[in-house]
């Protein structure tokens, strides 16, 4: 694992000197901004603005941002052919995967903080449930973590990273949908497995809610796990195929 | 340095790679001599751990490839084909980070030395994609040497660039003699004369001939090629009738006309232009052309090639 | 080429008997874990592994061997399997997790931790020898609302140590299951919760329905205490003096209020004071309260004994009567009864009937409750702002006299408005309908419509509402053109106050420290919109100009 650090650092570096991650940025706030702004113009007087206003947003968003953010990390590589070079450089594979995950996890934790600038304005201007706030935030960079690591798997996949972010957002899509499962399931207990599998079905219900289980945790960690390992094999596989 | 033992690559069904042989020595400057598809960059991407060979053994500095892969990694400098390079990277940042992760001690010490050896520190500035080809090549060496490889091995470091580049990375690869034992793949044969000291020669995988530049300029002396444009006659018919010419050794179909290959170390082009008159096709060029290595190895193959 | 297409079909065998022994092993493990038995999902999971097994050794016998003894470089297969292995892993740890139940409650107000006074009521249910049931009735298209619902419920779940536990039904599958509940579904409940019999049946005499509000703690303790309570309070109905009929679902009578208190676990019955005065005998000793509904004729002085005996022992009457243009209207000015309950409580009934000019009811007799004291168990629910629905309407209301220096704690429920008066000359009323404030004869407004009282050391108590007709399906039926929800809120609050039986199922409303937005000036919202919209993504689009000029171009 001694590799992961430098490989992280030069991950790190390329999303902070990338005009294309910056435009994304500039996307992600927009977006985020909006349905802000909106909230706030009828929640005046009326209500207190919903504690997971944002994250709840972003469970939508991620499903477009993750893959653009994680397109380019082994896609770039395979198509460069630096991937031949990392992989005869005495770093182990995982370590190669792991750094350039953690470096896209990084700078989605960047994007992440950026709208903590709503939270302050809120605290300004009402009586915000914080902890509830930081609990579903808590929720969304986990959330974020695995939509990361889905599109990680992708962009290992191909050496297109137009493929691979395409596939990457069909892929969350999938994953993602849980209010429709029971339009399209109409045995209610093989909907309720496949809503344990879906993204929103371990976000909604609890995190946004200002719940934290430790099964929704389990879920976001182990998809984590499992498409790094898959990340990392198809990267070994560049080694035999 | 390098000893390679019976290594075998299969690819499903597909053997690259049947069954080498060979040593490099710490001083010693090897060039690796095939068509395309001929094993080589197969060859180099097992030697530097890669990919694991399906069969044989290799040891790099003692170490074998597969068990003590990370040992190996650490001593051998790799500059693939094409230089693979992260354009939006400077030269400097690109150079560093592989300094890093090969766990160079003094990371920029090393870094400004071969920035210097391969004159690039002028550009350390400079994003890598704005780098010629000549100066992405030198690039990959500097990237390849950063953290002082006892073995080195460069996948076809001529490849695509200018007449005046290739004569400096050929002198780069020369000056890299001292103390490396350095492996380089090339289909050039003239290349591979002026630089190495010895020459493998390899084809479908296995190796065909093996010597000092020297030997097999001898071996290879005496082959000629022609080429001819014969009209007269459909295609089949023409390649048949000529290959029946005695000392004619192989015909190939090439733009639109053959390449003949002769064994014999007179010239055939009056007895070609003659035996082709009397069978009643007409020539409509004819030249000789210098004997190239793909050629080279059709004939060393002959024999072993069904 | 033929031997060559053979070779890859035993490999993809191969590979497929690797990922069928993957699988098997995940289903096999999972439902093992699941079940902690051996039981046929086991089985089928390892003969399916069992059979990957062998279909892989057989086709790709040195792969097998390779994988097992470990010297294999890395391999598809061996690939496909470890990840098979990981995710098998990370199935089953999800699952002991799931089971684990652990929950951390981030919100300010903790809505998602039970209150002491919820894990005192599941530490009843806990000692209960009948374990509870939470039923749910979620379409597939619920699953969402289900899982956020499901939050709750497993709380109560784990906190009862599986005294309580949930059942979730698709009512379009489960008609069967659906089918004695579909008044309440129609009604939008969806929840209920009732003891388990013996052979695993929900006892369906037992069941309530949760109330379907935000506050789902409040309503789920307080649909279990009710359970618990069930059967324990009597309410009996007055049926003697022409009171409403508690069984008549007429306009005229007073089904839909019975169902009610049925609904909440109050068992009801019927009594006839004149029976009780006639054969010497008392109220039952089982009588949580007695209600007297727009009577229609005097008390005798039998039956005032009776009722006597029954307040000096601490009992608690509603009484609801209305103006009847005869002479012996019940509680009429002068009646005994009226006389009593002056002494005993502080409250007697006048004869005036009350005129709300300002009423918005469809005329100026139809009072709609114009004030609430402030919120008490009697008022809950009352008045709701936003919601005309919520307030009470009487008709031709009787004026309440409160004694001011009353021999017990006594006091106001519900006023009429400012602009009131009571009405003294009802023939006028009746015969003309006419009604003119004269302040001389007339009382003045605003004049108490319900009011209450408590002896603190009979415990004896009584609810006294001017009105009878309140109470009648005509005025309860959500069908009805005088449809009031107050009408219930106020009847249904009244009884669970006298039989003490809202005291055990209630459950305090909490406060909610989350404030609105505060209305700030619409420049302020301007100078939000201005930073959030433009300056924070134009900063972002103006770094990454800066970059491609300083990087790209400028090279």
């Amino acid at each position: 694992m001694t590799g992961t650090p430098i490989i992280f650092r030069r991950e790190l570096a390329a999303y902070f000197t990338s005009p294309v991650a910056y435009l994304i940025a500039a996307a992600f706030l927009v977006f985020t901004a909006i349905t802000f702004n909106q909230d706030l113009a009828f929640a005046i007087t009326v209500r207190p603005v919903d504690p997971a206003l944002i994250p709840r947003v972003l469970t939508q968003l991620l499903i477009f941002i993750a893959p653009l953010l994680t397109m380019r990390l082994l896609a770039e590589e395979n198509r460069e052919g630096t991937l031949e070079l990392l992989l005869t450089a005495p770093v182990s594979d995982a370590s190669i995967v792991i750094g350039k995950y953690l470096a896209a996890w990084v700078y989605y934790t960047f994007l992440l903080a950026l709208t903590l600038v709503y939270q302050i304005i809120l605290v300004n201007i009402a009586f915000p449930d914080m902890s509830h706030t930081l609990g579903a935030y808590i929720g969304i960079w986990l959330y974020g973590g695995a939509t990361l690591a889905v599109g990680l798997v992708f962009s290992a996949l191909t050496e297109s990273q137009v493929l691979a972010a395409f596939l990457g957002m069909i892929a969350l899509l999938i994953l993602y949908f849980a209010d429709r499962i029971g339009q399209i399931v109409a045995n209610i207990d093989l909907g309720l497995i496949i809503f344990q599998l879906t993204l929103q079905g371990h976000f909604i219900p609890t995190f946004a809610q200002g719940v934290i289980r430790a099964e929704d945790i389990v879920y976001y960690a182990g998809l984590i796990v499992v498409m790094l390992f898959v990340s990392i094999r198809l990267v070994e596989s560049r080694r035999w195929r | 340095m390098i000893e390679v033992e019976n290594l075998v690559k299969r690819y499903g069904n597909m053997t690259a790679v049947k069954g080498i042989n060979f040593r490099v020595e710490p001083g010693e400057i090897v060039g690796l001599l095939g068509p395309n598809g001929a094993g080589k960059t197969t060859t180099m991407r097992m030697l530097t751990g890669f990919m694991p060979p399906t069969e044989g053994t290799i040891q790099i500095c003692g170490f074998d490839v597969v068990e003590d892969s990370m040992s190996v990694r650490q001593r051998v400098g790799y500059m693939p084909e094409r230089v693979p390079v992260y354009p939006d990277m400077t030269v400097e940042g690109y150079v560093t980070f592989w300094a890093k992760l090969r766990g160079v001690r003094d990371v920029r010490a090393r870094v400004h030395a071969v920035l210097e050896q391969f004159q690039l520190l002028d550009r350390r500035k400079q994003l890598v994609r704005f780098l010629s080809k000549g100066l992405r090549q030198r690039l990959g060496l500097a990237q390849a040497l950063v953290h002082q490889p006892p073995v080195i091995i460069l996948d076809e470091p001529t490849i695509g660039i200018d007449p005046r580049q290739v004569i400096e990375v050929r002198d780069a690869v020369r000056s890299l003699r001292e103390g490396h034992a350095v492996l380089f793949s090339s289909h050039i044969l003239s290349e591979v004369e002026q630089v190495c000291d010895r020459v493998i020669i390899i084809n479908h995988g296995q190796i065909v001939g093996e010597g000092t530049p020297e030997t097999l300029s001898r071996q290879l002396a005496g082959r000629q090629q022609v080429f001819v444009v014969v009209e007269g006659g459909s295609d089949a018919r023409i390649s048949a009738f000529l290959r029946k010419i005695p000392d004619v050794v192989h015909v190939r179909a090439m733009d639109d006309g053959f390449l003949i290959t002769t064994k014999s170390d007179v010239d055939l082009r009056p007895t070609l232009s003659r035996l082709i008159t009397q069978e009643g096709f007409t020539i409509v060029e004819m030249r000789a052309v210098d004997a190239s290595l793909e050629d080279v190895f059709l004939t060393l193959t002959e024999t072993k090639q069904p | 080429m033929q031997a060559r297409s053979i070779v890859i079909t035993r490999r993809h065998l191969g590979q497929l008997g690797s990922v069928l022994l993957g699988l098997g092993a995940v289903v096999a493990l999972t439902a093992f874990i699941w079940s902690l038995s051996f039981n046929e999902f086991v089985a089928a999971g390892l003969i399916i592994g069992g059979l990957g097994a062998a279909l892989w050794a057989a086709m790709t016998p040195q792969e097998f061997k390779a994988f097992f003894t470990g010297r294999q470089v890395q391999r598809s297969t061996s690939a496909i399997f470890t990840t098979l292995l990981l995710v098998a892993i990370v199935t089953v740890f999800y699952i002991i997790v799931q089971r684990a139940v652990i929950v951390s409650d981030l919100t300010i107000d903790r809505r998602f931790t039970l209150t002491e006074q919820t894990l005192e009521l599941l530490r009843v249910v806990e000692r209960s020898p009948r374990p509870l049931r939470i039923l749910g009735f979620y379409r597939p298209q619920d699953l969402l609302q289900r899982e956020i619902d499901d939050a709750y419920w497993q709380l109560y779940e784990a906190a009862s140590n599986g005294a309580i536990t949930r059942q979730y039904v698709d009512p379009i599958r489960e008609p069967g299951i659906a089918a004695p509940f579909s008044q309440a579904l129609a009604a939008n409940y969806y929840v209920f919760v009732g003891f388990v019999n013996p052979d695993g049946t929900l006892d369906l005499s037992t069941v309530t329905p949760v109330s379907n509000q935000a506050t789902q703690e409040r309503s789920m303790t307080e649909a279990i205490a009710r359970v618990l309570a069930g059967g324990s309070f009597k309410v009996y109905f007055e049926q003697g003096l022409q009171t409403l009929d508690a069984l008549s679902n007429s306009q005229q009578g007073m089904s839909i209020l019975n169902n009610n208190l049925r609904a909440n676990g109050i068992v009801t019955d019927a009594l006839r004071l004149s029976d009780l005065a006639q054969a010497g005998q008392t109220i039952p000793r089982d009588a949580s309260a007695l209600i007297i509904a727009r009577p229609q004729r005097e008390m005798t002085d039998a039956e005032l004994a009776v009722v006597r005996e029954y307040v000096e022992r601490g009992g608690a009457l509603f009484i609801a009567a209305d103006f009847f243009p005869t002479s012996d209207v019940f509680l009429n000015a002068s009646s005994p009864f009226n006389a009593y309950l002056w002494e005993t409580f502080g409250l007697r009934m006048t004869d005036a009937v009350v005129v709300d000019t300002r009423s918005p009811g469809p005329s100026a007799l139809h009072v709609v409750s114009a004030q609430v004291v402030t919120e008490n168990v009697l008022t809950a629910g009352l008045n709701q702002p936003n919601d005309p629905s919520t307030a009470t309407m009487f008709h031709m209301a009787r004026a309440i006299e409160v004694n001011p220096q009353p021999p017990v704690p006594n006091g106001t429920v519900i006023f009429s408005s400012e602009q009131s008066w009571g009405e003294t000359d009802t023939r006028a009323i009746v015969e003309r309908n006419e009604f003119i404030a004269d302040p001389d004869a007339d009382l003045r407004g605003p004049l108490s419509l319900v009011a209450f009282a408590e002896n603190p050391a009979t415990r004896a108590r009584i609810v006294l509402v001017g009105d009878g007709e309140f109470l009648t399906n005509g005025y309860t039926s959500a069908q009805s053109q005088f449809y009031a929800t107050g009408n219930a809120t106020l009847f249904m609050n009244s009884i669970g106050w006298l039989t003490g039986f809202s005291q055990q199922v209630t459950f305090a409303p909490r406060a909610f420290m989350t404030t609105p937005v505060l209305f700030s000036g619409g420049q302020q919202l301007d100078v939000i919109a201005f930073i959030t919209l433009f300056l924070m993504p134009g900063s972002m689009l103006a770094i990454a100009g800066f970059i491609y000029w300083r990087r790209y171009r400028a090279a």
